[in-house]
């Protein structure tokens, strides 16, 4: 069964490939779509002699006024140069943390497919959550994304290994983009934003992103004290979420100064050595909580793991009841800016007394996902509670 | 039969609101000399920016002269291209014989969804032309309406009957429910 469906998935591709090469010919030469170029596919068209299909010839019309007849090209996040050469209608979004930007840029109409995990996020994506499942973004499923027929899949830069994801498009002879835009750390959020706004069409509503994005972010900038609290920050007591990491990434443009400055990624550490840094203020990272859940235990039990480590009684985040669990989507997701003011306040409470994460929270969930969601009635993002 | 109803409600408010916004016209001399060169025009009815292709049947004894966009020809179909442009002006030479002739054709909206058919007619004979006759042809339907000499033509967009369907039907349907 396995093998016909990949014999039919070559056969397709093959199909396929022919037809875009046609439509690929456009770009010959000059690497741009003329008047002249189009005006010769649409009269071969109107006589019925065009190779191309009339969706084709859309398109190619659709570059020709919309991109000035050019290709779109960009750099993403795994460093590659990614060049579309007509406009994007299908995508296949590996992570909720790409759904969740594409609903701020306005793009949810182009949604086929989605994870296993936006699926369960009904309160969040109440449209989207009902799309077809590709399984999960660390381990995709190939062959439901193919029946999908995406123009572009958008995972995150780490995971899958590109072993699971381009690799098998490769081998099936499919030309499906994949760009990797990770969505969750706030120090690439604006330039990935802008990256699939203009890749969309839809500039206008990153811009509109971006702008509300900076202006907490200049907040923070312009509050931030010279002397700065240490900060430790891990998802288990001793996971540490070091450089890279999107909560390492949280905890330095809130103000912090974090002990695992010049150690990346995610790894394991002693508690001795926790004891040894003796962090100001601790943020844990959570699984739990979000959009779908009222229920606080599970962020609490949280809580509780790390103000109950051996040893940690003396660490003086510890001691002096600074230690904060923070949902990852709140955290790690395009909602930034609100955990972003959520973790000064934290830091530097008698800095931020004047402002309110959880209204700066309703206001990103009013203004960019549109939802009907009170953050005051609903969810569950941080612990200690807002 | 109720659920019919409502179904039949929401698919006129659907014909309504999905109907193309782009209008084609055809406009042509009503009546030219044997032989003679004359022009039909094919206007576009919609802010730039546009992209629609346009083919004409041409029937047997007209000669395409020329275009002022890009066309093709090939045995009696004339397409043309109309590229960012409102009016495009093709010259034809008419037939030796007289006689009433039909022009039809379609047009393709290449930026939306868009579509429709083009249908003119064009009288040759030895008589004098004293008026133009401008026929039109609504997006996606085949009617034709031809104005009388001298006088000008209301574009049809094929609206009013979904609109009188929708209005009656809100009428029986609120009527219904009470």
């Amino acid at each position: 069964m396995r093998n016909v469906f990949i014999a039919l998935i070559l056969l397709i591709s093959c199909i396929g490939v022919v037809s875009a090469n046609d439509y690929m010919d456009l770009f010959k030469g000059d690497n741009r779509i003329t008047e002249k170029e189009l005006a010769n596919v649409i009269t071969d068209y109107m006589l019925g002699n065009s190779t191309l299909s009339l969706d084709e010839i859309r398109d190619a019309s659709y570059v020709y006024i919309h991109w000035n007849g050019e290709p779109k090209s960009i750099v993403d996040s795994a460093n590659r140069t990614i060049t579309i050469y007509k406009p994007i209608k299908r995508i296949v979004a590996l992570h909720s943390d790409a759904v969740e930007a594409l609903v701020i840029l306005g793009a949810e109409d182009k949604v086929v497919g989605v994870s296993k995990y936006t699926k369960e996020s009904k309160r969040q994506f109440p449209e989207l959550s009902k799309l077809p499942s590709i399984g999960s973004c660390f381990d995709p499923d190939i062959e439901t994304i193919v029946s999908l027929n995406p123009d572009v899949v958008i995972s995150y830069v780490r995971w899958p290994d590109p072993s699971k994801l381009e690799e098998k498009f490769k081998l099936l002879g499919l030309n499906i983009t994949v760009i990797r835009f990770d969505f969750y750390k706030g120090s690439t959020m604006k330039e990935e934003m802008k990256k699939l706004g203009y890749l969309l069409d839809k500039e206008e509503n990153a811009s509109k992103y971006i702008k509300w994005f900076e202006k907490y972010e200049n907040l923070v900038k312009s509050r931030t004290p010279e002397k700065k609290v240490k900060v430790y920050t891990c998802s288990k007591p001793l996971r540490a979420f070091g450089e890279g990491s999107g909560l390492y990434d949280l905890s330095v443009a809130a103000g912090g100064d974090n002990v695992l400055k010049g150690r990346k990624g995610y790894f394991d550490v002693d508690p001795e050595q926790v004891i040894v840094w003796a962090p100001d203020v601790i943020l844990r990272w959570s699984y739990a909580g979000g959009y779908e859940t009222d229920d606080i235990s599970e962020m609490k039990a949280d809580y509780e793991e790390i103000v109950n480590q051996p040893g940690f009684e003396n660490v003086p985040a510890v001691k002096n009841g600074r230690v904060y669990v923070i949902s990852g989507d709140l955290a790690t997701a395009p909602s930034f800016p609100v955990a972003l003011v959520t973790v000064a306040k934290w830091l530097y409470p008698e800095v931020y007394s004047d402002i309110n994460p959880k209204e700066v929270f309703q206001e990103y969930i009013d203004n960019f996902l549109h939802i009907n969601y009170n953050v005051s009635k609903h969810g569950s993002f941080v612990y200690p509670k807002w | 039969m109720k659920n019919l109803f409502v179904a039949i409600v929401i698919v006129c408010i659907l014909c309504t609101f999905t109907a193309s916004a782009l209008k084609v016209e055809i406009k042509t001399p009503s009546v030219v000399h044997p032989n003679e060169k004359f022009n039909i025009s094919i206007e576009v009815d919609e802010n730039l920016p546009t992209v629609v292709g346009v083919a004409l049947n041409i029937p047997k004894g007209f000669t395409l002269v020329n275009c002022s966009a890009p066309y093709k020809v090939s045995g009696n179909i004339v397409s043309l291209a109309v590229i960012n442009d409102t009016r495009v002006e093709c010259t034809f030479k008419a037939p030796s014989s007289e006689g009433t002739f039909t022009i039809r054709g379609k047009w393709i909206d290449m930026l939306n969804e868009g579509k429709g058919k083009l249908e003119a007619s064009i009288s040759v004979s030895k008589v004098t032309a004293t008026q133009i006759t401008t026929t039109i042809v609504a997006p996606t339907t085949t009617t034709v309406t031809t104005t009388p000499p001298t006088t000008t033509t209301k574009q049809t967009p094929g609206f009013e009957f979904i609109t009188a369907v929708l209005s009656s039907s809100l009428i029986f349907l609120r009527r219904w429910l009470r």
